[in-house]
C-alpha cells in the first residue's frame, strides 16, 4: 500500500515530465520555424556575398549543400523547399544536395570540383561536428548558415536574429577569418556578433 | 520620521522605475512599431522595385505617408526614403511639422523576390510625437502624484502631531511627575480623539489608584508603627508588671517568712519550756501570719492572673492519689466543725493531665469552704468521668448541707473581693478571692467551676476539667503552655566528691540574702545535727561552695549579686560541684525551672520545717550511694517503680531523660540504674554509651526497661550491654524487686 508521500512523489515526477515534454514540444516547433525563416534568408545572404559568382560550381550553377547529423529526410525536405522557393540566386541556377556531417570533408575532392557556394545546417550539431564544419567553412571561404539559436555565437558565419523583425545575424570574426566579403548595405542592416 | 522616510523611498522608487524601466520600454515599443512598418512595406515594395514599377512604388509610399497615429491623429511617418543599389532613389516628406524633433528611424533591406539579390534599403522616419506626448503626459501625472504624496505626507504628519500631542503631553507629565509632585493628571483638552481620551482617562485612573495605594501604604505603615509602639509599650508595661509582681511577692513574703518561722520556733521553745500562755500567744501570731500569707498569696495570684503572667505546669496526676492528699489536708478543718466527709471516687477514675498545684488549690478551696460553711453536717466529694466527643472530662463535685446561697449571692460569688457580704467575712473569715482564683485556674486548664445552691439547704460546687488539658488547649487555642525546657548540657564529667569532715553528719550551705531566713533554716537544721553555713549573695556563694564542698545547698533563687538561677547553672555545670545537690527555695512558684536546671528539690517560702528537713535528708541520703536511679520519660512509670522500691527502703532518684540521668550519675553514682530504652532526645542506648565514658559509670549496673518486644538477636545484643532486661507491662512487683536485689547484691562496692 503506497503512502501519501509516495503518491506525492509520483505526481511530482509526472508533472515534471509534462512540463519537460511541453517544453520539448515547444522547442521543436520553434526550431522548425527558425529553419523555415532561415531557408528564405539563406539565399539572400548568399546573394550579397560579393564573391558569390566565383563560388559557382559550373557555368551558371551554384550548389547549395544541406548538412545534417541524423535526420536525412528533414535535410532533403529543406533542400527541396529552398529549390522551390528560390530556383535562382543572382541569375545562377540553384542546385541543392544533402550531406551527412561526417562526410563533409569528402565534399572536397580534387576530381569533383570546388565546394558548394553555401552550407545550411538543418540540425544542431555536436561540438566536434560543428567545429569540423566551421573549419571547413573558414578554410574554403564558404558561408556556413545556421538557423539554430546559439550557432552564430558558436562560430557559424551567418544565422538569424528574431526580434520585432527577422534580421541576418553575422559572426564578424568568422566572416573575417573565412575571408567572406559582404555587401556593406547588408552589414549595416544586419545584427552583428563581435 | 519613519513615515516620511518610507514615503520618500516609495516616491524615489516610482521615479526611478519610470525612468529606468518604463520609458525605455515605451521607447523600444515605438522603435519596434517603426521597424515592423518598414519591414512590412519593404516586402510590399520588393516586387514593384524588381519590375521597376515606379507608379506602384509611389502608391505604396503615399499610403505609408497617409498613416495616422490613432492616439493623437498625427502622421505616423514623417519621411520615407528608398535608396536602390542601381542609384535610383525615392523620397517623400510630410508637410506636417511635429512639436518635437525626435524621430525613430527604421530601415529594411529590399531583396529581389526572384533572384534574392539585394536591391536597396527602405528607410522610414517614424513620428515620435505620440510617444513624446505620452511620455510627457505620464511625466506630468507622475509629478502630480509625487506632489500629492508629499502633500499627503505633510498633512498626515501634521494630523499625527496634532493627534499625538495629548499623548506627548501626558508622557512629559508622567516623566516629570516626581519633580513637580503633581497628584492628579491634568485634563487632556478639547478636540482630542476618542481613543486618545480613553488612554488619558486610563492613565488618570491608574494615577489615582497609585495615589490611593500610596496613601493606603502610608496609613498601614503608620498603623504598623503605632502597633509596634503599642507592642513595645505593652511589653514594657508587661515587663514592669512581671518585675513588680516578683518584687512584691518577694517583699511581702520575706517578712512574713520571718514572722511565721520565728513564731513557730518560739512556740516550740515555749512548748518545751511548758509556758502555756506564751504558746497560745505565739500560736496566734503564727496563725495571723499564715492568714496574712494566705491573703498575700491570693492577692498576688489574682494580680498574676490579671497580668496574664500565670502559667500552667501540666503533669499527669493520679486522681485517687491527689484526692487522698487533699482529704488528708482538709480533714482537720472538716472535723473542726464536726462535719462528716464522704468520698465517692470510682476505682478506674484514672489520671488527669493538669497543673497539680492549681487543681489542688481549687479543690482545697471548695472543700475548705464547704467545711467552713457547714456545721455538724455532711460534706461529699464525688469524682466522676464523662466521655464527651473527643475530650473526656473529670468532674469533682463538693456538696454540703450547710448554709447555702441565695440567687443574688450566687451572682457575685466568683467576683474578686466580693465575699457574700461583710458579715460572712467577720463570722467565717476568708479573703473573698478563693473562688475567683479557683475559677480562673479551672478556666486556664480548659474547664470551669459551677454551683448549684439553695439558701439554707446547702450547696454543690463542681469542677469539670478535660482529662487531657494540653490537647484541649491546643484545640481551643487557649493560654500559652510553656513547659520549661531543659537547658542543653554536655555530659557532666565525673569528679571526686570532697566531703568536709565535720563532727556533724553533713554540711549544708544556705545561700539567701535574707538573714532572718538563714537564721530560721539554721535553727531547724541544727537540731537535726547538720552543720549550716550561710552566705547572703551569689558571688560569695561561689567562693564558699568551692571552699566547703557542702553536702547540699539550699539556694534562694532571688539571691543578689550572682542571680540564684545563674548560681544553680554554675554549680550544675562545674565538674567539681555538679554532684552537690541543690534545693531551691523561692517565693515565686518556679518549680519546673528549678528541676530543669538540675535542682533536686524545691521548697516554697516560707519554708515548712518538716518539708525542709525531709528535703535536706533526702538530698544528703542521695549522696551516700545506696540509691537507685530510675530513668523514664513516663511519670507514671517512674512513680510506680519509686513506690515499689521505696517500700523496700531503697532511695530512689528520678530522671525523666538521659541528660538529667547523666547529671544524677555525676552528682552521686547510684547503686543501680533502671533505664527505659526509649526516651525522647538521647535514647537509652545512647545513654549507655555516655555512661561508659564516665569514670565511675562502667561499674554501675543497669536494668533495661523496654516496652518493645525484642527479637532474640536484639535481646542478645542488649544483654551484652546491660545487667538485665525487664519488659514493661509484663512485670510484677516481685519480678522488679527480684531483679533489683539480684543486681545490687552482685555488684562490687563503689568506693575503693
Amino acid at each position: 500500500m503506497m503512502s501519501l508521500s509516495d503518491y506525492a512523489r509520483y505526481l511530482g515526477i509526472l508533472l515534471w515530465l509534462c512540463v519537460v515534454g511541453t517544453d520539448v514540444a515547444a522547442g521543436g516547433e520553434m526550431e522548425a520555424r527558425r529553419i523555415e525563416i532561415g531557408l528564405s534568408l539563406f539565399p539572400r545572404v548568399l546573394a550579397v556575398d560579393l564573391k558569390f559568382p566565383q563560388k559557382s560550381s559550373a557555368a551558371g550553377v551554384v550548389d547549395l549543400v544541406f548538412v545534417y547529423r541524423s535526420d536525412h529526410e528533414q535535410a532533403v525536405a529543406c533542400a527541396a523547399q529552398l529549390f522551390r522557393l528560390h530556383p535562382l540566386i543572382s541569375s545562377f541556377k540553384v542546385r541543392t544536395s544533402v550531406v551527412e556531417v561526417s562526410q563533409i570533408d569528402s565534399q572536397i575532392d580534387s576530381n569533383q570540383g570546388p565546394p558548394a557556394a553555401g552550407y545550411f545546417l538543418t540540425e544542431v550539431l555536436s561540438v566536434t561536428d560543428f567545429e569540423k564544419v566551421s573549419r571547413f567553412g573558414e578554410k574554403h571561404s564558404r558561408i556556413i548558415f545556421s538557423p539554430h539559436s546559439g550557432d552564430v555565437e558558436r562560430g557559424a558565419a551567418i544565422g538569424i536574429m528574431i526580434t520585432s523583425q527577422v534580421q541576418p545575424y553575422l559572426n564578424m570574426a568568422t566572416i573575417e577569418r573565412a575571408g567572406i566579403q559582404l555587401n556593406p548595405l547588408l552589414l549595416k542592416l544586419a545584427k552583428r556578433y563581435e | 520620521m519613519i513615515l516620511v522616510t518610507i514615503m520618500l523611498l516609495i516616491m524615489t522608487l516610482i521615479v526611478v522605475h519610470w525612468l529606468v524601466v518604463l520609458v525605455p520600454v515605451v521607447k523600444s515599443g515605438e522603435q519596434t512599431k517603426a521597424e515592423l512598418l518598414a519591414a512590412s512595406y519593404a516586402q510590399l515594395m520588393e516586387k514593384a522595385l524588381e519590375d521597376a514599377d515606379e507608379t506602384q512604388v509611389n502608391a505604396l509610399l503615399n499610403r505609408l505617408m497617409l498613416l495616422n497615429s490613432p492616439e493623437l491623429d498625427v502622421p505616423m511617418v514623417l519621411r520615407v526614403e528608398i535608396n536602390l543599389l542601381n542609384g535610383k532613389d525615392f523620397r517623400k516628406t510630410q508637410a506636417y511639422e511635429p512639436l518635437t524633433k525626435n524621430q525613430f528611424i527604421a530601415e529594411a533591406a529590399l531583396f529581389s523576390p526572384t533572384s534574392v539579390d539585394l536591391l536597396g534599403v527602405l528607410r522610414i522616419h517614424y513620428n515620435s510625437e505620440p510617444y513624446d506626448r505620452v511620455v510627457f503626459d505620464a511625466q506630468i501625472r507622475l509629478a502630480v502624484l509625487m506632489l500629492a504624496m508629499l502633500l499627503m505626507l505633510f498633512i498626515v504628519q501634521r494630523l499625527l502631531a496634532r493627534m499625538l500631542k495629548p499623548l506627548n503631553d501626558l508622557a512629559d507629565f508622567l516623566q516629570h511627575v516626581e519633580t513637580t509632585g503633581a497628584n492628579h493628571v491634568p485634563e487632556p483638552g478639547k478636540n482630542v480623539a476618542v481613543e486618545i481620551r480613553q488612554v488619558w482617562f486610563a492613565v488618570e485612573q491608574l494615577f489615582s489608584r497609585l495615589g490611593q495605594r500610596e496613601s493606603d501604604v502610608r496609613r498601614e505603615h503608620d498603623a504598623a508603627q503605632a502597633a509596634l509602639r503599642e507592642k513595645l509599650e505593652a511589653e514594657s508595661a508587661n515587663k514592669a508588671k512581671s518585675q513588680f509582681l516578683a518584687n512584691m511577692s518577694h517583699e511581702l513574703r520575706t517578712p512574713l517568712n520571718a514572722i511565721i518561722g520565728y513564731s513557730e520556733m518560739l512556740r516550740e521553745d515555749a512548748e518545751e519550756q511548758e509556758r502555756g500562755a506564751l504558746v497560745a500567744d505565739l500560736g496566734k501570731i503564727q496563725h495571723a501570719g499564715k492568714n496574712l500569707l494566705a491573703l498575700i498569696n491570693d492577692v498576688l495570684d489574682l494580680s498574676k492572673i490579671e497580668a496574664g503572667k500565670m502559667q500552667l505546669y501540666l503533669e499527669d496526676i493520679k486522681v485517687t492519689t491527689l484526692v487522698n492528699d487533699i482529704v488528708t489536708t482538709v480533714m482537720p478543718m472538716v472535723e473542726k466543725n464536726r462535719n462528716q466527709l464522704t468520698i465517692h471516687c470510682p476505682d478506674g477514675i484514672g489520671s488527669i493531665q493538669a497543673d497539680e498545684a492549681k487543681l489542688r488549690q481549687s479543690l482545697l478551696n471548695l472543700l475548705s469552704n464547704a467545711a467552713k460553711f457547714t456545721r455538724s453536717g455532711e460534706i461529699t466529694l464525688s469524682i466522676s468521668r464523662s466521655e464527651d466527643d473527643d475530650y473526656p472530662k473529670i468532674r469533682f463535685t463538693v456538696s454540703d448541707n450547710g448554709i447555702g446561697l441565695s440567687d443574688e449571692q450566687i451572682a457575685t460569688l466568683f467576683m474578686a473581693f466580693s465575699q457574700v457580704d461583710g458579715s460572712t467575712t467577720r463570722e467565717y473569715g476568708g479573703t473573698g478571692l478563693g473562688l475567683a482564683i479557683s475559677r480562673n485556674f479551672c478556666r486556664m486548664m480548659g474547664g470551669d467551676i459551677s454551683v448549684v445552691s439553695r439558701l439554707g439547704q446547702g450547696s454543690s460546687f463542681s469542677i469539670e476539667l478535660p482529662v487531657g488539658v494540653t490537647r484541649f488547649l491546643e484545640r481551643q487555642r487557649g493560654m500559652s503552655n510553656q513547659p520549661q525546657r531543659l537547658p542543653q548540657r554536655g555530659s557532666p564529667s565525673a569528679a571526686p566528691l570532697a566531703e568536709e569532715r565535720r563532727s556533724h553528719k553533713a554540711t549544708i550551705l544556705v545561700v539567701d540574702a535574707d538573714e532572718m531566713a538563714c537564721d530560721i533554716v539554721l535553727r531547724h537544721l541544727a537540731k537535726e545535727d547538720y552543720y549550716v553555713a550561710f552566705v547572703h549573695n551569689g558571688s560569695d556563694a561561689i567562693f564558699r561552695i568551692h571552699e566547703l564542698k557542702p553536702n547540699a545547698i539550699l539556694l534562694d533563687a532571688m539571691t543578689s549579686g550572682v542571680h540564684g538561677w545563674d548560681l544553680l547553672k554554675y554549680v550544675k555545670s562545674h565538674p567539681d560541684l555538679v554532684q552537690i545537690p541543690v534545693i531551691v527555695m523561692t517565693m515565686v512558684d518556679e518549680r519546673k525551672a528549678a528541676f530543669a536546671m538540675g535542682a533536686v528539690d524545691y521548697l516554697m517560702k516560707p519554708v515548712d520545717r518538716d518539708e525542709l528537713i525531709n528535703a535536706v535528708n533526702r538530698s544528703v541520703r542521695r549522696q551516700s550511694g545506696d540509691s537507685v536511679l530510675v530513668m523514664d520519660d513516663d511519670a507514671d512509670s517512674r512513680k510506680l517503680v519509686r513506690l515499689i522500691l521505696e517500700n523496700e527502703g531503697l532511695t530512689v532518684v528520678e530522671a525523666e531523660n538521659a541528660k538529667l540521668g547523666l547529671m544524677r550519675v555525676a552528682e552521686n553514682p547510684p547503686a543501680l540504674i533502671l533505664l527505659d530504652l526509649i526516651m525522647p532526645g538521647m535514647s537509652g542506648l545512647e545513654f549507655l554509651d555516655e555512661l561508659k565514658k564516665l569514670s565511675n559509670g562502667r561499674r554501675i549496673p543497669v536494668l533495661a526497661l523496654t516496652g518493645a518486644v525484642l527479637e532474640e538477636a536484639d535481646m542478645r545484643r542488649l544483654m551484652m550491654r546491660v545487667d538485665g532486661v525487664i519488659q514493661k507491662g509484663a512485670y510484677s512487683i516481685d519480678r522488679v524487686l527480684s531483679e533489683v536485689r539480684q543486681v545490687i547484691s552482685s555488684i562490687q562496692p563503689l568506693k575503693d
